[in-house]
């Protein structure tokens, strides 16, 4: 193979490659499903129990509210999910601030020795 | 001193560069040893890494190789940023790293230290043929173990298994280390043979002299920064002052 389309290959290769970087992206996706989760889980659970309000069978009435005692649980796992999204996200906005300032401070400390 | 706007090597072709560093800073632990790098090394050209012991050099060649991480900048590989890829996917890609002190295994035969390289998927007659092709002398020594073999003949092995893998970027550290002189000029004419069929080769080196005549550019370091980049003409006759801190 030549140099020059072993050279190409290689930058297609390195066009392709999936880096495990960028973690970032799972918060995002994190709250989008949990956003998700809360809404469907709060209205389906007020429609499920509006619903067996007009129910005079006792099973009935018994079965939709199991039903929406489990959307609230869906209630409450989106909102768990939505937290986790959102506080890693913070985290990583700390954690980036705390190394920036962490470097600033080495470096200031570093040319004022220099300077001595 | 270069301020550190003017710190860009300057490319052997227009293209873009096929390795570059920018602004990369690097580790051991809590003590930081690269501050800041600033490097390219463009498609077919030979880049001379030249600089005292300590200095930062093969901690470069770790970071563009993927063994070490990038603690902050950017290692850029054909235009991508791959901050923290794996050094098994760059060497998949094509990136070859010739470690300081060989890096070959002593307690194997020539022969079987070139079939280590057939895990790249290239068969070991194509790898013996290229290897005892360009270095004749490994062919009558095939069933020797490489252990017993000369220190320039260990260096022609290991330089035979990187090569054989058909790299697009070969990385080398120290190549002259504890050579006889002939046999460095030698070692540095089949890199030169090397470049002349397009690889791109950057080469980290203590003794500048030996590397400055293949290289198309230079740059210098000193304590984990790159003081000087320029052409090989332009940094012969700054060695003195840099290596002697002058």
């Amino acid at each position: 193979m030549l140099a020059e389309e072993r050279r190409e290959q290689f930058k297609a290769d390195v066009a392709q490659l999936k880096l495990k970087t960028g973690t970032s992206r799972n918060d995002t996706i994190l709250m989008a499903v949990g956003g998700i989760a809360m809404l469907v889980g709060v209205v389906a659970a007020f429609l499920i129990y509006e619903t067996s309000l007009s129910k005079n069978n006792a099973l009935s009435i018994a079965s939709e509210q199991v039903a929406a005692i489990a959307f609230l649980g869906v209630t409450v796992i989106g909102a768990a999910l939505f937290l986790t999204g959102a506080i890693a996200r913070v985290l990583r906005i700390w954690l980036l601030r705390q190394l920036y300032e962490g470097q600033a401070h080495v470096e200031q400390l570093s040319a004022a020795v220099r300077g001595r | 001193m270069s301020t550190a706007s003017d710190l860009s090597v300057t490319p052997a072709t227009t293209d873009a560069p096929l390795l570059e560093l920018r602004g990369v800073r690097a580790a051991y632990g809590s003590i930081e040893v690269l501050h800041g790098v600033d490097l390219a090394v463009p498609p077919g050209a030979v880049v001379a890494l030249l600089g005292p012991n300590g200095g930062g050099k093969s901690t470069t060649l770790r970071v563009c190789a993927g063994l070490m991480p990038v603690t902050a900048g950017e290692f850029v590989v054909a235009g991508r940023v791959v901050n923290g890829v794996p050094a098994s996917e760059l060497a998949r890609l094509g990136v070859c790293t010739l470690p300081e002190g060989r890096g070959i295994f002593p307690n194997l035969t020539v022969r079987e230290n070139l079939w280590l390289a057939t895990g790249t998927g290239v068969s070991l007659a194509a790898i013996e043929e290229s290897a005892y092709q360009r270095f004749p002398i490994l062919g009558r020594r095939r069933t020797q173990l490489a252990g017993t073999l000369s220190g320039g003949e260990q260096q022609m092995l290991a330089l035979s298994r990187a090569i054989s893998t058909r790299p697009t970027l070969l990385l080398l550290d120290e190549l002259s280390m504890g050579l006889a002189p002939l046999i460095v000029t030698q070692m540095y004419d089949t890199v030169r043979e090397l470049a002349g069929e397009g690889l791109s080769i950057l080469v980290a080196e203590q003794f500048a002299r030996t590397v400055l005549p293949i290289a198309h550019s230079a740059a210098i370091m000193l304590h984990g920064r790159i003081v000087r980049v320029g052409t090989p003409d332009e940094i012969e006759h700054e060695l003195s002052t840099h290596y002697l801190g002058g």
